[in-house]
């Protein structure tokens, strides 16, 4: 008997009679559920926090918390995942099943109740499960491809840009500064040109997989432009972002990099920038003075990093 | 199990339609019935106490809870007493509660009687 279909759904029995417990239990489970009793409503309503319980049978009648005050609980609460919910009950009247449905439940069965009756009903929240599953999974490619580059896999311009500004925000809150770097591949352009846009992207992938890596759990990296890749660094001080900065680039220039090609040796130019000792300073503005010293970085000879200690000062950037 | 049953008098278990009910599995029949002796053992006492306090909450709800455990698994009598606690209760009619008592005993018992003839 034992259905493919549901795929270890996890249901929540709630139920203080043991004989109508027990029919519910052996029933679900050899329909390839997996279930989760509780004898009354507040065990039921503890046992609902969990996010992995989709589907509940409440009994209306129950000690502390009944099936009618335990749906409307449920409706209130702000969850991601839908519960589907079916009271059980041996009320038949007209009002009652009103009262019931209008509580939050989205079926109902009068006890007592046929076991197929019981298998038909648990199918139909299975199938509204379903259908909230593949809305829950599209939801999330679409997240996905907003805010995600898909070439490097990092986070994309507008959402690097925006958790930077996040970040500022929390921090300035926190009196803690922010720090940035920008990271540019060095002599990229000529990789694509001589080897073509796809050895180019294999390269671009490895530097990002690298820095990503080599960053703290914490720290959060996108795709700035087309070879520059900008790293966000909450509570981040100068020195900090200085020797972070350094790691990078490290980690890209001690081992070359496999290609369809052959090995590529790549290195990175860094600038990095952090809002230690500003009194107010925006996410383009951080941008801004990585930006110089990045510049700097380069005009240093590349594959080196350099850190913009003065914002105010080191104008003689780019742009 | 001829020496309680009149032709008016209902089986105490149907069990044919408690079997289609569940799903056929007679063994797993039986296991319910375990565990509804046991429950009602443990509830009947719990009624007693509440009836002798005048508890007209816990008559209603141990009634209703017995009701539905009892039409679960087709014991057309236990039921219908069952019922009448739950009213009882609602009305907080102590007298037909007491009345009610006995009857619940004794068809309890009934039950015990016809499974134990059975084996």
């Amino acid at each position: 008997m034992k259905s493919d279909q549901t795929s270890m759904l996890e249901v929540l029995i709630a139920e203080d009679d043991p004989v109508s417990q027990r029919i519910l239990e052996k029933n679900m489970k050899d329909w390839g559920y997996k279930v989760i009793i509780a004898n009354n409503g507040q065990n039921a309503w503890q046992a609902l926090q969990k996010e992995e319980i989709r589907m509940a049978v409440f009994d209306w009648m129950m000690p502390k918390i009944n099936g009618v005050q335990l749906c409307q609980k449920v409706r209130l609460q702000k969850k991601d995942t839908y519960t589907y919910i079916i009271l059980l009950t041996s009320r038949d009247r007209q009002e009652d099943i009103v009262e019931g449905l209008s509580s939050g439940a989205d079926d109902y069965i009068v006890k007592p109740f046929n076991t197929l009756e019981l298998k038909a009903r648990l199918q139909t929240g299975k199938r509204i499960i379903d259908l909230q599953n593949q809305l829950l999974q599209s939801k999330k490619q679409l997240e996905t491809l907003a805010t995600q580059d898909s070439l490097t896999k990092l986070w994309n311009r507008a959402t690097i840009i925006k958790h930077l500004g996040e970040e500022l925000n929390r921090s300035s809150r926190e009196k803690k500064p922010v720090g940035t770097i920008l990271v540019d591949i060095d002599y990229f352009k000529n990789i694509n040109d001589s080897h073509g846009h796809h050895v180019g992207d294999e390269v671009l992938i490895e530097v990002a997989s690298r820095l990503r890596k080599h960053i703290r759990s914490y720290d959060k990296i996108g795709r700035y432009g087309g070879d520059e890749l900008l790293v966000a660094l909450p509570n981040c001080s100068l020195s900090i972002v200085k020797e972070i900065a350094e790691r990078l680039r490290k980690v890209v220039c001690e081992k070359k990099i496999k290609t369809e090609i052959g090995l590529i040796a790549v290195t990175l130019s860094l600038g990095g920038a952090s809002s230690e000792n500003q009194s107010v300073i925006s996410a383009e503005g951080l941008i801004k003075a990585s930006d110089r010293a990045l510049y700097q970085a380069k005009r240093n000879g590349r594959n080196c990093m350099v850190i913009n200690r003065h914002i105010q000062t080191l104008k003689k950037g780019r742009k | 199990m001829s020496d309680i049953n009149t032709s008016k008098t209902p089986l105490p278990i149907d069990i044919p339609s408690a079997l289609e009910r569940i799903g056929g599995d007679e063994s797993f029949l039986f296991d319910l019935i375990n565990i509804y002796v046991e429950d009602f053992t443990d509830k009947f006492e719990k009624l007693k106490a509440a009836v002798e306090k005048g508890n007209f909450e816990t008559i209603t709800d141990i009634g209703h809870n017995l009701k539905g455990s009892s039409a679960n698994l087709s014991l057309p009598l236990l039921q219908e007493i069952s019922y009448q606690f739950e009213i009882a209760g609602k009305e907080r009619d102590l007298e037909k509660a007491e009345k009610n008592l006995n009857l619940l005993k004794e068809e309890f018992h009934r039950l015990k009687i016809f499974l134990q003839n059975r084996d």
